[in-house]
């Protein structure tokens, strides 16, 4: 092929070389929501921890001790509870251990809510709370 | 020619890039405690303006209605008879409703109930001692005890009254209180679905304590609003079903999170106003056990007021009458009761059925 020739096709042709350089990168540009939305959905559950509005993820498979203000969260296999709560009617460390999606731990008199939260079934529960 | 194709192809690749942007989330939400009393979980299709509205209605509702600070209704309760105390217009639209709710439940929906919730232990203070706590009262109440309380559990003792845009209650018999536990949570929950509809919300989902109202359809699966219906005994499961709903509430009371055990009795918080002793407990030369009742009730319709009052009143009624007193006014509602049966009343769209789970239920 001549040089000539090239130059020509070139000319043919709606798109120089540049242009689907351009397109390529837009069009994997446009799909990055896409992975940003998938990879924070790749830990199935974790833990959301909110006080005074402010909310803050914990991950559910690292064991560990979160100590908050008037009480501390305890994280061990997979299962989040309550511990030392400061709060005069310890309803938060009666409330038990919780692993499944939706369930909370609610310290009213601290105004902490401890949730899990991860892809389930339902958008939302209904029945009696504390 | 050909500079314009270039350009049409950019142009749309570049919109593509934004519109995917923006169709990752358009909600707003909060979730927290608000006011050291509920627990609250919004989620609209607008921006925070609409949701801070929300929350300041909510703190508004609170401060009428709450028993533990100095609100308008805890003016009411320690006033004198025949004092007349002035209320806001949040306390007299519920007194309002409220008294329409008792007359239609024939009385099985009764906001004067607190005397005997006191009685029973199963008040604010006396839930934090003995069902989140590990004390037991001394003794349960004599029946003779609750029989003098009686005449505190009348509606018709409360004269509600309007002068000049102002709004006033007055009470004929001292020691009538109000209690509006049972309906507060629902007033708020509609007052919230007319904010967001007025800030122009088409999806709305909102939980105010377990209260449910929702709005259009959930943006992100571009399907109705998937509810789980709490099992009332979760020993191995969390749902005894779920069910679809779009525009409408959904309210459960039942017996199972608010409770103590006094020799093998389960003195819960929901309390009969016609039998004066709490749901599935009777009377008969000593307290016993019912054998069989209501131990949760889930009504679905269109306020979240009414849902509230008429889960409550399902729970007094018993599942034959709780169901006709439903169909009557048109809500739709599911009742589990301690012996596994199940009571489903109206149109409930299930995804999940009651018979699907591991608790077999023997539906009626």
């Amino acid at each position: 092929m001549t040089d000539e020739k090239r130059i020509n096709d070139a000319k043919s042709s709606p798109f120089k070389l540049w242009d689907i350089a351009v397109v390529a990168v837009l069009i994997i540009v446009s799909f990055l929501p896409i992975i940003f939305t998938v990879s924070a959905q790749s830990e199935v559950k974790s833990i959301q921890i909110t006080q005074n509005g402010n909310s803050e993820n914990y991950s559910l498979s690292q064991n560990e001790r979160i100590e908050l203000a008037d009480l501390t969260v305890v994280v061990e296999d997979g299962k989040v509870w309550v511990e030392k709560a400061n709060c005069p009617d310890k309803v938060c460390e009666h409330s038990g251990k919780i692993h499944r999606v939706g369930e909370s731990i609610v310290c009213l008199p601290s105004g902490v809510m401890i949730k899990i939260v991860g892809e389930s079934e339902f958008d939302a529960s209904t029945g009696e709370v504390k | 020619m050909l500079g314009n194709i270039k350009k049409t192809v950019l142009i749309i690749i570049v919109i593509t890039t934004f519109s995917l942007c923006s169709c990752v989330n358009g909600y707003t939400e909060y979730n927290g405690v608000v006011f050291g009393s509920l627990e609250v979980s919004l989620k609209v299709d607008r921006g925070w303006d609409t949701v801070n509205k929300m929350l300041s209605k909510i703190e508004e509702v609170d401060d009428s209605v709450s028993l533990t600070k100095d609100s308008y209704l805890a003016r009411f309760n320690s006033a004198e008879a025949n004092e007349k105390i002035e209320v806001d217009e949040h306390i007299f639209a519920m007194f309002t409703l409220a008294k329409t709710l008792y007359e239609q439940t024939n009385g099985a929906f009764n906001p004067t109930v607190n005397a005997l919730s006191k009685a029973w232990g199963v008040d604010n203070e006396g839930i934090r001692k003995y069902c989140y706590g590990t004390d037991k009262p001394e003794s349960l109440p004599s029946y003779s005890e609750l029989q003098d309380l009686k005449e505190l559990l009348t509606l018709d003792a409360i004269i509600a009254s309007k002068e000049n845009d102002r709004y006033y209650l007055c009470k004929t018999e001292r020691g009538v209180t109000l209690d509006f536990g049972g309906l507060a949570k629902g007033y708020c929950a509609d007052l919230l679905k007319t904010i967001a509809k007025t800030d122009g919300a088409s999806s709305a989902l909102i939980s105010i304590s377990g209260n449910l109202m929702l709005v259009g359809k959930n943006l992100d699966t571009k399907k109705d609003w998937r509810v789980g219906v709490n099992h009332p005994r979760p020993k191995d499961e969390r749902y005894a079903c779920g069910i679809t709903v779009s525009d409408g509430s959904v309210v459960t009371s039942g017996d199972y999170e608010r409770y103590y055990e006094y020799e093998g009795l389960r003195i819960n918080h929901v309390i009969n106003p016609l039998t004066l002793c709490p749901v599935g407990i009777e009377y008969d030369n000593g307290y016993e056990s019912v054998a069989s009742y209501v131990v949760s009730a889930t009504v679905v319709g269109e306020s979240s007021l009414l849902c509230d009052a008429y889960s409550t009143a399902v729970m007094v009624l018993g599942v034959e009458e709780g169901a006709k007193m439903l169909q009557s006014v048109g809500y739709s509602g599911i009742i589990f009761t301690s012996d596994n049966k199940c009571k489903v009343v109206g149109d409930i769209q299930f995804t999940q059925s009651p018979t699907n789970y591991k608790t077999e239920y023997e539906i009626l």
